[in-house]
């Protein structure tokens, strides 16, 4: 793949985020065992493993849901281990959850308009007295919400509860809850699970897009399929432990990464 | 979309005027005292759903605010001659102030929890109120609010209010300003801010809404408009008992927020008219035609069968009919051959 010249894995700049010997335990299991990563500015990095090996926690750790007993998380330079969700969320970390959530009695544009608000502004104050500042940032996302709309075809349904819709629609819907507020960081639970085909390839190309606009992308990601063709690097986890690291033809020969999935 | 605009804006001139004129039109102070308790009730109720409706947090403890916000006026504002205004505004702050503590001490639990937090400590309130006999005359209530004064600008007349419609008069402005604040949060980037973590506060987080703050902000707001409500019917009633923090209260506020239709304004409004008005309807002759513990036997019953077979309340209802009536609209006769 020619995407590949311009390679960020060569990167020299610093890492966009630097996770240092992190453990997380849940009642005595160990979900996360002094796990190492750094993920390059623009890369778009994977990460796989059987079920349970930690990729969830791995990334509930990252945006702040769980606090690891031990090690450190950086993010720019900047400590981020022990910060609220809402905060990581505002310094430019966007991600979807793997139980693909939205707020079901919003509507379809409220949804979108209420993930970039917080991005934009936080005075409460002239929100209620609805101020000529807030009606105009108000204006200028919906701007913005109307063309993300259009491009995951939900703009027609705009007006339509969030519950009414089907789960592929929802899981485009949080999708573009999260490009709203233009984050630098993109970090996507299981995309393409429980999506038909077509859309599994309309997600890939979303996907590559974001990549090739320069954001930092991290995906966890059961369907091979999508991981070895979209992924420029890959990491395994297992039981908790980084068990690999690599290229994805490196990985797909991996006889410990083999093993951990087919238990040969 | 546009005539729905229209519609509601008549609606609401209507009804603005119908409350302006009322008194005009009904002099008996029956009548009077039933629409004073109706606008009471309103914006009571109104406050409690942005607790329980908005941000979804079912508080059982607003009662106190009322009670103590009754009590900041018979203790402090009129015997230190605050005047009616300056009565309710110390009222409402003071009250929105011990809501931030009452908050940030019981939004550390969740949910069932808070719910059953906040009811003990309307339970421990009240008990606080009835034995600081010294203070609040315990059960013997505390007597002797004064009256307010109303001065009127550019001349030495103050009026003394004391009749039915001269406090209606001094009510409608003060509930429609509560209103308008309500309605202005409501529909506000904030408002949507307190549904998504009513949804799901996970979600809200990681899109940069601090939960707790909200709900703070939620829970300050509802215990300004309440403690300001307070304050009106110490004025209005000149004595303040322990049970004005009763959970009867608290249990009349639930069943006109949740037969009305929890967290939509239409259905709490509807809610609250009803079921201020209907117990006088139940009066004969001054005498309850039926005891009041019969009367909350009824609520509790109506509140089951609603919680069972209507959760969205009557505005579900009403939103329903709405949606069928647009769909008999749509002409059917093109895809009929």
């Amino acid at each position: 793949m020619n995407r590949v010249l311009n390679n960020p894995l060569e990167s020299k700049q610093n890492p966009v985020f630097k996770i240092e010997e992190i453990t997380k335990r849940f009642d005595g299991v160990i979900a996360l065992d002094q796990v190492n990563i750094e993920v390059k500015p623009g890369e778009l990095l994977s990460i796989i493993g059987p079920n349970g090996s930690g990729k969830t926690t791995l990334f509930n750790c990252i945006t702040g849901f769980l606090r690891p007993e031990e090690g450190r998380i950086y993010y720019q330079e900047k400590e981020i281990t022990r910060l609220p969700p809402d905060k990581i969320s505002l310094m430019g970390i966007g991600r979807t959850f793997q139980s693909v959530s939205i707020f079901p009695s919003l509507t379809v544009l409220d949804n979108v308009l209420v993930s970039v608000q917080q991005h934009q502004e936080e005075n409460n104050l002239k929100r209620i007295l609805h101020t000529k500042d807030i009606q105009l940032l108000e204006e200028k996302a919906k701007e913005m919400a109307f063309d993300l709309l259009e491009k995951v075809k939900l703009y027609e349904l705009r007006n339509e509860l969030a519950e009414n819709l089907v789960y592929g629609q929802r899981k485009l819907l949080e999708f573009i809850c999260v490009l709203i507020s233009d984050p630098k960081v993109i970090m996507l639970d299981e995309p393409a699970a429980g999506v038909n085909t077509s859309m599994v390839d309309e997600m890939k190309k979303f996907i590559l897009d974001l990549n090739a606009e320069g954001k930092t992308v991290l995906l966890v990601e059961h369907n091979m399929g999508v991981v070895m063709d979209i992924s420029q690097r890959i990491i395994v986890l297992d039981h908790g432990k980084k068990i690999a690291e690599g290229l994805p033809e490196e990985i797909r020969n991996n006889e410990q990464v083999q093993e951990a999935y087919f238990g040969t | 979309m546009k005539q729905k605009k229209v519609f509601r804006i008549t609606l609401f001139i209507l009804l603005a005027a119908f409350l302006i004129i009322a008194p005009q039109v009904f002099k008996s102070g029956y009548i009077l005292n039933a629409l004073i308790d109706a606008t009471r009730w309103t914006v009571f109720a109104l406050a409690f759903d942005l607790i329980a409706g908005q941000v979804g947090q079912v508080s059982l403890g607003q009662s106190v605010f009322l009670g103590l916000g009754a009590y900041m006026t018979s203790l402090v504002g009129s015997r230190f001659g605050f005047g009616w205004f300056g009565s309710i505004l110390f009222a409402a702050v003071t009250m929105a102030v011990l809501s931030l503590f009452v908050g940030v001490a019981f939004f550390r639990i969740r949910h069932v929890t808070f719910a059953i937090g906040t009811l003990g400590f309307a339970i421990i309130a009240q008990m606080v109120v009835n034995s600081a006999v010294d203070i609040t005359g315990g059960s013997l209530c505390s007597l002797g609010v004064k009256r307010p004064l109303l001065s009127i600008p550019f001349t030495d007349i103050a009026l003394k209010i004391t009749k039915p419609f001269q406090y209606y008069y001094l009510l409608l402005p003060v509930a429609a300003l509560l209103f308008l604040l309500i309605w202005a949060v409501n529909r506000s980037r904030t408002g949507r801010a307190f549904i998504a973590v009513r949804e799901d506060e996970i979600r809200a987080a990681a899109i940069g809404i601090n939960p707790l703050r909200y709900k703070l902000i939620a829970f300050v707001l509802s215990g300004f408009v309440i403690g300001a409500l307070g304050s009106f019917q110490a004025q209005y009633l000149s004595v303040v008992c322990p049970s004005d923090m009763g959970l009867e209260i608290t249990n009349t506020l639930m069943i006109m927020v949740f037969v009305g239709g929890v967290g939509k304004m239409r259905g709490v409004i509807i809610g609250a008219v009803i079921f201020s008005v209907l117990p006088r309807f139940l009066e004969v002759g001054g005498e309850k035609a039926i005891a009041p513990q019969l009367q909350q036997m009824v609520y509790g019953l109506i509140l089951i069968l609603v919680t069972l077979y209507m959760p969205n309340g009557l505005d579900g209802v009403i939103s329903s009919l709405e949606k069928k009536g647009k769909k008999s609209k749509t002409p059917h006769s093109e895809t009929v051959l």
